[in-house]
């Protein structure tokens, strides 16, 4: 009877410190609805990183290649991550 | 008459689509509507089955698309005396032999004629999706709470939304109470807040829902049982009725409530 009453004891706390998976399966799909939904092409992803390297350029005497460019996940937000390298300041820079 | 002409659709399969447009099309035929509901799932047809109809079948779909036989020789009449109809899948043959214009087609004849024309759509977003909803002017979207499902779905809406087909509706099939209670299971805010659309229905998991299936009778005929009601205020909604969503329910029995005093998980559970 005692062997009962403790096995309905651990029973009872197991379930309580039991995580509550729906809570997981809502972070993880919302992460991956974003992602899903960017729905970004090959293409556009070269056309967006090309423009960004344009812009970036008129400014700033950048390397032709990026080191990195990416959507990725960081924590609870998705961001798009990009690094170039700076070689010098542009003379013909407005600032 | 002018019906509407309603696509239900998934992206995944196994689901429930089938199930769904059984019990839709028989709950509004109950409500005394004629309905005609068409399998265009072609090579792999279970409308009938679900439906108990499949004996018989004499002409498919395709016969009536490409002008074998008459419309009306390829609709079969439910057994239970509604006016209610089924164009049956071709099974011997694939997609590719329907073209989204000839089941456009085929449809504004049929809402001539017909209240509600409801399209059991395949699984995937391949032709024979592409098809069903180029003819559809709504479509009502089935789930279950589970990730591989409402992501799918997600897919499915935004490729609604390409096709102009606007505000799916949302069904939410084989809630399961107890794991909802327990917070193992996705509820409806949870589902609604990720897909952000409007639910049409929340179905809870029903062992009838098998047996009616195995009987081929749609469970909607069993009016007590917890998924034909569920399906019964869908087609309600469906029909414009103003029905107030219920939440499925964890009803405890002895055993479980037993169970709840001493903080283990009952696994009783039926719905309100």
């Amino acid at each position: 009877m005692l062997d009962f009453l403790r096995w309905l004891i651990s029973q009872r706390d197991s379930n309580k410190n039991q995580e509550r998976t729906k809570d997981t399966a809502h972070n993880r799909l919302r992460l991956v609805l974003i992602q899903d939904r960017l729905d970004l092409s090959p293409e556009l992803m070269t056309e967006m990183k090309r423009e960004i390297w344009e812009v970036v350029s008129r400014y700033m005497v950048v390397d032709d290649e990026f080191i990195e460019f990416e959507i990725r996940r960081l924590d609870e937000l998705m961001v798009l991550v990009s690094n170039i390298q700076v070689k010098e300041l542009n003379q013909l820079a407005p600032v | 008459m002018t019906g509407k002409t309603i696509v239900i659709t998934s992206g995944k399969g196994g689901v429930g689509k089938t199930t769904a447009t059984a019990n839709i099309g028989t709950g509004l035929a109950m409500r005394g509507h004629r309905v005609v509901v068409i399998d265009t799932d072609i090579g792999l047809r279970n409308l009938d089955v679900i439906m108990g109809l499949e004996n018989r079948i004499v002409y498919d779909l395709v016969n009536v698309i490409e002008g074998v036989c008459k419309l009306n020789q390829a609709m079969i009449r439910d057994k239970n005396g509604h006016e209610l109809y089924l164009i049956p899948a071709a099974q011997t043959r694939d997609k590719s032999c329907v073209e989204p214009g000839q089941l456009r087609e085929l449809c504004a004849k049929l809402e001539e004629e017909f209240d509600y024309v409801l399209m059991d759509c395949p699984a995937g977003i391949e032709q024979g999706f592409k098809n069903a909803v180029a003819a559809a002017k709504e479509a009502i979207l089935v789930t279950t709470p589970e990730v591989s499902s409402i992501r799918d779905a997600d897919r499915v809406i935004g490729l609604l939304e390409a096709s102009e087909l606007h505000r799916p509706k949302l069904i939410i099939n084989r809630i399961n109470p107890g794991m909802v209670r327990d917070g193992n299971m996705m509820d409806r805010r949870d589902i609604v807040d990720l897909l952000a659309v409007d639910v049409l229905g929340l179905v809870p998991v029903d062992d009838r829902t098998i047996t009616a299936a195995n009987r081929g009778v749609p469970v909607v005929h069993d009016k007590k049982s917890a998924a034909g009601s569920a399906f019964l205020r869908i087609a309600a909604r469906v029909d414009g009725d103003e029905v107030p969503l219920m939440e499925v329910e964890y009803k405890s029995s002895l055993m479980s409530r037993f169970k709840g005093l001493v903080g283990i998980n009952g696994s009783a559970y039926s719905h309100a």
